[in-house]
């Protein structure tokens, strides 16, 4: 076998050990073992390769905002701040067609901008928001469909994992991508409301009618203050802290963190045991998050040392597709990978492949960064593996809604996205206008 | 015998996840300090970023065998699911290579991080700034060894657990 064969077969084989359901880290680490002991002819250099990729790939202080960000995003969860959000969205809303779908949105978007995670945000807003969209006469499918289509807005609004990890690969700064993600992400939560109001209009037989809207006692203006002040704070400390200057992005997930668990001292007072149950999901978290970054090093310098990502370049530019022709051929690839792999795995396996060939064309990494996370995000709400519909499902009390309720709900908001991705090529300045 | 080393394992693997939790903490405590000491004293708190940088390493293997134990490992069990209904010896097997391969690769990586970790323990490496503010490496390097040997432990015992429970239900429908 060439080195670029055994590159090729190295990708084939994870994607088969992935499907069969072995742990994506190990898949990675295995198969990058002794694809170099194939390369190299030598164990001791593929061992020496997996030992530094596990002591030095990670040693680097943007990974520090991983279990900080992970750390805010379970205290803000299990402070109730989501609820809080959606009881003051859904009474701002509630004379729209559709409002409390409309509500949703917002309180996610809002959500977002204090969590980097849209499984935190998928799995917070089943329990908070599914119960009262079905309660008030919405259909169990869109209802589903609403909250797996805003949680993607975690991943796209700062601060945001997926762009922390698109950051490290890229060697992007990731204050830029988070301010890059702003305006897109912005976008896509007024379309996704578009998108409710014209449904709740034309398509009653998809979203339901509502109609016991008035259940719950109105608040006083002074109670919805109350209510959002919290989250407020802390975005104003995070995204003011980082744009007025006063710290990095990745010293954010330190503020954002302490300011998260001083909130939720002070309007809970969390136990010494909530407390260290809390430190404990975040550890479980950060591990099987940074292990699989840690694998995927380990995988990318096996891809360099095949020279397939070269080889890929060669063969591109001999198709003469142009920069869009690539773009297209790339979203496609990522939506496609998307229906079986998760979020992160994706990054991580085709980031290495597709940096080398997009360099010549000298485009805004940025920009590119912002376009590659929309497109991934597609696949969080595709079958068969769409992780926001398990997270969903999973966090459901409802058996009568099935898997394919949710896939099947989630399935309009998905097409949105796509659409988003259509204007992000064509109006690059989306991503870029803030910067 | 078999259960009762689980257990110890499973105590050991939650004592390194709180020491693993607390250090995340104590990330959080100290660039909290050193950002209020940057901008209100103009007294940054040293090597905060190599400390930050040194640190991450050792809380995620500290970690890594209770989310390990905890079956949190990121997996797509899509298929898995599918069998469970069909065939739950299949799946059992597949679970079984699924973990024995996980077992192996991190007695590799186990074998090869030794001669590392004992290189900066023997060569008295420091973590720092050089000439500001340093500390010993070993601290944590050897708990990344501890997390590694760790998380090899929960596989093996993973492995010989579907193992056992695989060839005990032999025979049954």
């Amino acid at each position: 076998m060439t080195n670029v064969e055994i590159g090729i077969a190295s990708i084939a084989v994870i994607l088969v050990f992935i499907q069969l359901g072995m742990h994506v880290a190990i898949a990675l680490m295995s198969v990058s073992f002794i694809g170099v002991y194939l390369v190299k002819g030598k164990v001791v250099i593929a061992g020496a390769l997996l030992s530094q990729a596990a002591l030095d790939s990670v040693a680097r202080y943007s990974f520090g905002v991983i279990p900080l960000f992970v750390l805010m995003g379970v205290l803000v969860g299990v402070s109730g701040l989501g609820r809080d959000m959606f009881d003051v969205a859904g009474q701002l809303f509630r004379r729209f067609r559709g409002g409390l779908g409309i509500a949703t949105v917002f309180a996610n978007a809002i959500f977002a901008a204090v969590n980097g995670t849209s499984i935190a945000s998928a799995s917070v807003f089943t329990k908070v928001a599914v119960p009262e969209l079905i309660r008030q006469g919405y259909t169990a499918r869109f209802s589903v469909g609403v909250v797996a289509g805003s949680s993607v807005l975690g991943m796209l609004i700062p601060p945001s994992l997926l762009l922390i990890l698109y950051g490290i690969i890229a060697e992007v700064s990731i204050g830029d991508l988070f301010t890059a993600g702003i305006v897109p992400g912005i976008l896509l939560a007024l379309l996704f409301c578009f998108a409710i109001a014209l449904m709740a209009r034309f398509a009653p037989g998809f979203t339901g009618v509502a109609s016991n809207i008035d259940g719950r006692p109105l608040m006083s203006t002074g109670t919805m203050v109350a209510r959002a002040a919290p989250i407020a704070v802390l975005i104003v400390l995070v995204l003011g802290g980082i744009y007025g200057g006063f710290f990095t992005p990745t010293e954010a997930g330190g503020v954002g963190a302490l300011g998260a668990l001083i909130i939720a001292q002070i309007k809970g007072g969390l136990g010494l045991k909530v407390f260290g149950r809390i430190l404990l999901e975040t550890g479980q978290v950060t591990a099987s998050i940074t292990f699989l970054i840690i694998a995927a090093h380990m995988y990318s310098r096996l891809l360099a040392l095949t020279g397939l990502p070269n080889a890929m370049t060669d063969l591109l530019s001999a198709w003469n597709l142009g920069l869009f022709g690539i773009l297209i051929l790339y979203l496609i690839a990522i939506v496609l990978l998307g229906t079986i792999l998760d979020s992160s795995s994706i990054l991580l396996i085709l980031l290495p492949l597709i940096l080398p060939v997009v360099e010549p064309f000298s485009i805004d990494m940025v920009w590119f960064g912002i376009v590659t996370i929309v497109a991934v995000e597609v696949g969080l709400l595709t079958p068969p593996l769409g992780v926001a519909c398990f997270v969903i499902k999973a966090n459901l009390d409802d058996d009568r809604i099935t898997l394919n309720d949710i896939f099947a709900g989630a399935a309009p908001f998905a097409l949105i996205m796509v659409a988003l991705i259509g204007l992000l090529l064509m109006f690059p300045e989306l991503a870029t206008v803030l910067l | 015998m078999f259960h009762q080393i689980t257990i110890l394992a499973n105590r050991i693997a939650l004592a390194c996840a709180v020491v693993g939790g607390l250090g995340t903490v104590g990330i959080m405590l100290l660039i909290n300090a050193d950002v209020v000491g940057r901008g209100l004293l103009s007294m940054p708190v040293p090597a905060t970023a190599e400390i930050v940088s040194a640190s991450i390493v050792s809380i995620v293997f500290m970690q890594l065998p209770f989310a390990t134990a905890m079956g949190r490992n990121v997996r797509s069990d899509m298929l898995m699911t599918l069998l469970r209904n069909r065939s739950p010896r299949m799946e059992m097997a597949l679970d079984l290579f699924h973990h024995l391969v996980g077992a192996v690769i991190l007695a590799v990586l186990l074998r090869y991080i030794w001669p590392q970790i004992y290189g900066a323990i023997d060569g008295h490496e420091t973590v720092g700034l050089y000439g500001v503010f340093t500390v010993p490496r070993w601290p944590f390097v050897v708990a990344v060894l501890i997390g590694c040997a760790l998380t090899l432990l929960q596989y093996v015992l993973l492995t010989a657990s579907l193992a056992i429970n695989l060839f005990s239900t032999r025979g049954a429908p």
